[in-house]
């Protein structure tokens, strides 16, 4: 289902792997599903086809796309309502995907700026690297989620740790409402 | 009779979401699908009492079309509050600045995006 993602070291994917991992546990939590890290086996799911949400994005020092990829199961076990789109769903998810690491990245000190998504389906998709790729492959019940987050540094680019003297940068966390 | 509340927002599930959560509560809910076509209903629909809005959006994203509506002295009242994946407080500030009365980040909680709706809707 999925070829030629080989997941890459924390110090030559600047610490943007565990940012993307982390995130995705978090959001399909978010949305009452549990995926875990792992090697997927024939056994996880049955399903043929593969429907994934790719969004870029831009900044002055990187820039590149997310692929959320997913089997049926993850996504209809998610999705909040009655009748669903596939298409509009997985769009979304990978929106909210990327907008969690967006956040992260900017109490980094790191602004990127999404694009809108895309949705596509296929059954061997595979990421055709372009300098740094990071690929999170997780299990669900009765199904996979694969994610790839295929980006591109400029020279001299490094992801510091969050600045957590200052709250003025920490963005609102998921779920926050304020009224003003 | 019931209040009357626009969402606008590029993807049809976080409509619908919204649209469940507000409904059980006897919201009247009016969908819009981008910046744009949120402008055109808050013209042709009078009597809305809350808008929640997306920022990014094709064609035209949400602050923008907070700015455009708020431009328009007769909307002054209209309480909008952007739904949104950015927690980034520039943004925030910039929507509190262009009038906007609240920012949710995504994904909403529905007891929560109800209380706030409830609340502006009350004022």
């Amino acid at each position: 289902m999925v070829h030629g993602a080989t997941a890459m070291t924390s110090t030559s994917t600047l610490g943007l792997d565990r940012l993307v991992a982390e995130n995705c546990l978090k959001l399909f939590a978010d949305y009452d599903l549990e995926i875990r890290s792992g090697e997927v086996e024939a056994a996880d799911t049955d399903e043929r086809f593969l429907l994934c949400g790719i969004i870029g994005f831009t900044s002055k020092f990187v820039r590149g796309a997310l692929v959320l990829a997913t089997t049926k199961q993850p996504l209809e076990r998610t999705n909040p309502t009655s009748a669903p789109s596939h298409r509009d769903w997985i769009c979304e998810l990978a929106n909210q995907l990327l907008g969690r690491v967006k956040n992260q990245m900017l109490s980094r000190g790191v602004e990127i700026f999404p694009s809108t998504p895309v949705a596509l389906r296929g059954e061997h998709l595979s990421p055709v690297l372009q300098q740094r790729l990071i690929a999170e492959l997780f299990t669900a019940e009765g199904g996979v989620v694969c994610v790839w987050l295929d980006c591109e540094f400029e020279d001299g680019f490094e992801l510091g740790e969050p600045d957590l003297r200052s709250c003025s940068i920490a963005p609102l966390s998921e779920g926050e409402v304020i009224l003003f | 009779m019931s209040k009357k509340v626009l969402i606008v927002d590029d993807s049809a599930t976080v409509r619908q979401h919204v649209r469940s959560t507000l409904a059980v509560a006897g919201f009247d809910v009016v969908e819009a699908s981008d910046g744009s076509e949120g402008v055109d209903t808050i013209e042709r629909v009078n009597d809305l009492a809350a808008v929640i809005c997306d920022v990014n959006m094709p064609r035209m994203n949400g602050l923008d079309m907070l700015e455009a509506v708020k431009k328009d002295p007769k909307h002054a009242g209209l309480p909008v509050v952007m739904l949104t994946t950015d927690g980034q407080h520039e943004q925030i500030q910039r929507a509190k600045a262009a009038g906007a009365k609240g920012w949710i980040v995504k994904p909403f909680k529905p007891e929560l995006l109800l209380a706030a709706i409830r609340k502006l809707t009350s004022r």
